[in-house]
């Protein structure tokens, strides 16, 4: 069998590393990557030093961010009054993309999960919470967490803090096929779950 | 539906073997250990992508020494042909089983929703003898085939229930519940109900057969839903036991009370935290001439009684899905009496696929237009 260099056998370990990949598509990458030119290759780990540099989370939504409050808290044309609250920063991207939403982002950074150990105190739970307390613009929290048992168990358990706070907690519609992320969801399934958003 | 071609590869005592079945009736017969049961199996497991002995394991199935099993075969329905291929290896670092239909990978969900299948063995009388599990198991496997929605409910509620167990081991539970409570309540719910409606539908039917089959003693079938019945409740007469759920029957009254039981035991959840209302404490209870089956009935009694209850299914699957399931017959004939069982069995062949097997001679009426295989040492052939 072909024997590698030590540091090709590094890469393929870290890069076996990542979700998804297996150890054999590790070695094909890694060999991609020693054909590459040097300026592309360079720019990859560039861009990987960077992005753990630079790339923070905004203090007021937890979304990932340069800088802190992030361009979408800090943006004054967005609507104030309304607020989606989502599981993870990925799920944000597609909710941007519908264009009837222009309100405010809460990343929560998961969902209620005991079998995996994650309670409330996990969760950016606390934030939202003080956010929703201490602005008083804000008149609605629309939770959009994936319509898996954990997500509709946290959108439960949100709806019975936010609402006695006289806010109005909608849940975005089943239109999300179950089992399905937000992630994967298309634009127009997810403006569908939007519109049809119901009261808790 | 039929299964038209059957191949079977590596499956219990069976190596390699290739059969072609008649639409109607099959029997194989061969004396016991011949590897006849392991046929009825293995037809099993490719229309459903599981045996049916319902505490037999995926990789229980491949042969000894073997790494893997493999069935192929052909499945006829409403004049349409499905080729299917079900195969599972026993090495770890391939989890599973592989299931695909018409050359596409899919789930047995999939299958439970085209096809459908009872069998008819003497372990059958595990349902009224054994614990409420094997009832629910019963129920669950059969109400799967009738209804897809069914199993995806079975399925969320397994997990909510293990998110709402795990809840109650690490948080003092308050009185508003858990978070998965009201979910926990929907699903719950949704499963109740629609084991309800077949236990309605089994009370007439099954005890319709239990009158021929034991000429003219009454069965009796009562669903004990643990969302509406206490335990106290249990020890009431069945007449007020089935006023309380008659009065209950409405999904929405079914949810209130679901919600009123946790209320009541909270108290106990929190001191034993585990989850003690839902449809996983269902059972039914089984009654021959008033009597519990469980604990006044004769062996024979309750292999008379499963089948009914299992004949009632069939009937049931028909009617949901609009023509008859396959039927398998495991040594039925050295259980029940032949000629009291001879015209019933005879009957059913007239609807569906039949697929027996017997160390016996088979009953004439059905041995007639039969295509029959002997069975030796895991390999059959065709003698009539
Ligand atoms: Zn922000």
């Amino acid at each position: 069998m072909f024997r590698s260099a030590a540091t090709v056998d590094r890469l393929i370990t870290l890069l076996g590393k990542l979700p998804g990949v297996g150890r054999k598509s590790a070695g094909r990458l890694a060999f991609h990557i020693l054909k590459m030119p040097i300026e592309e290759a360079t720019g990859l780990a560039d861009a990987i030093r960077e992005v753990k540099e630079k790339v923070g989370e905004c203090q007021v939504c937890f979304n990932i961010s340069e800088s802190s409050p992030c361009y979408i808290c800090s943006d004054p044309k967005r609507d104030q009054s309304v607020i989606c609250v989502v599981e993870e920063a990925l799920d944000v991207p597609s909710i941007e993309k519908v264009d009837s939403f222009r309100g405010l982002f809460h990343v929560l950074g998961g969902r209620l999960s005991p079998l995996d150990g994650i309670g409330p105190e996990d969760l950016s739970i606390k934030a939202l919470l003080t956010r929703v307390n201490e602005n008083d613009n804000i008149k609605e929290v629309i939770i959009a967490t994936n319509p898996s048992v954990e997500g509709e168990a946290t959108a439960v358990y949100l709806s019975k803090l936010i609402k006695p706070m006289d806010i109005s907690v909608t849940r975005i519609a089943r239109g999300i096929p179950v089992g399905a992320d937000l992630e994967y969801a298309d634009v127009v399934t997810l403006s569908q779950a939007l519109e049809g958003r119901r009261e808790f | 539906m039929f299964v038209e071609t059957i191949s079977l590869e590596n499956f219990r005592n069976i190596q390699q073997q290739t059969l072609s079945l008649n639409p109607r009736i099959n029997i194989f017969t061969g004396i016991n250990g011949s590897g006849k049961t392991n046929i009825l199996e293995s037809i099993a497991t490719l229309c459903l992508g599981r045996s049916q002995r319902l505490n037999s394991s995926d990789s229980a199935l491949i042969q000894s020494g073997r790494e893997f099993f493999r069935l192929h075969g052909i499945l006829q329905r409403q004049h349409r042909a499905y080729e299917l291929s079900v195969a599972c290896e026993s090495s770890s670092t391939t989890r599973g089983k592989k299931i695909v239909l018409d050359g596409q990978p899919t789930r047995a969900s999939e299958l439970f929703r085209t096809f459908s299948l009872v069998s008819l063995s003497p372990e059958d009388s595990d349902i009224i003898s054994a614990s409420p599990s094997a009832r629910r198991k019963f129920l669950d496997f059969h109400l799967s085939q009738a209804s897809v929605n069914y199993l995806s409910d079975l399925s969320r509620y397994a997990r909510i229930l293990a998110q709402r167990n795990s809840h109650l081991r690490q948080y003092q539970l308050d009185s508003d519940g858990t978070p998965f409570d009201e979910e926990f309540i929907t699903i719950g719910t949704k499963i109740t109900s629609f084991r309800l409606e077949f236990i309605r539908y089994a009370q007439s039917c099954a005890s319709e057969y239990y009158r021929r089959i034991s000429s003219g003693e009454a069965l009796g079938c009562y669903y004990l839903p643990s969302i509406v019945l206490s335990s106290a409740d249990k020890k009431l007469s069945i007449n007020e036991r089935e006023s309380i759920l008659q009065a209950k029957s409405e999904p929405e009254q079914l949810a209130e009370s679901f919600r009123a039981r946790l209320e009541l035991r909270r108290e106990a959840e929190r001191h034993r935290q585990t989850t003690l209302v839902g449809p996983h404490r269902d059972d039914i209870e089984i009654t021959i001439r008033d009597l519990p089956a469980r604990s006044h009935g004769s062996q024979g009694q309750w292999r008379s009684a499963a089948v009914s209850l299992k004949l009632a299914v069939y009937d049931f699957l028909k009617e949901r899905k609009e023509e008859p399931p396959i039927l398998l017959l495991d040594e039925i004939f050295a259980e029940l009496d032949i000629t009291r069982q001879d015209a019933l069995i005879a009957s059913f062949a007239e609807l569906g696929q039949l697929v027996v097997t017997t160390a016996l001679k088979a009953p004439g009426s059905i041995a007639e237009n039969a295509r029959i295989f002997e069975v030796v040492s895991g390999q059959a052939q065709v003698i009539q």
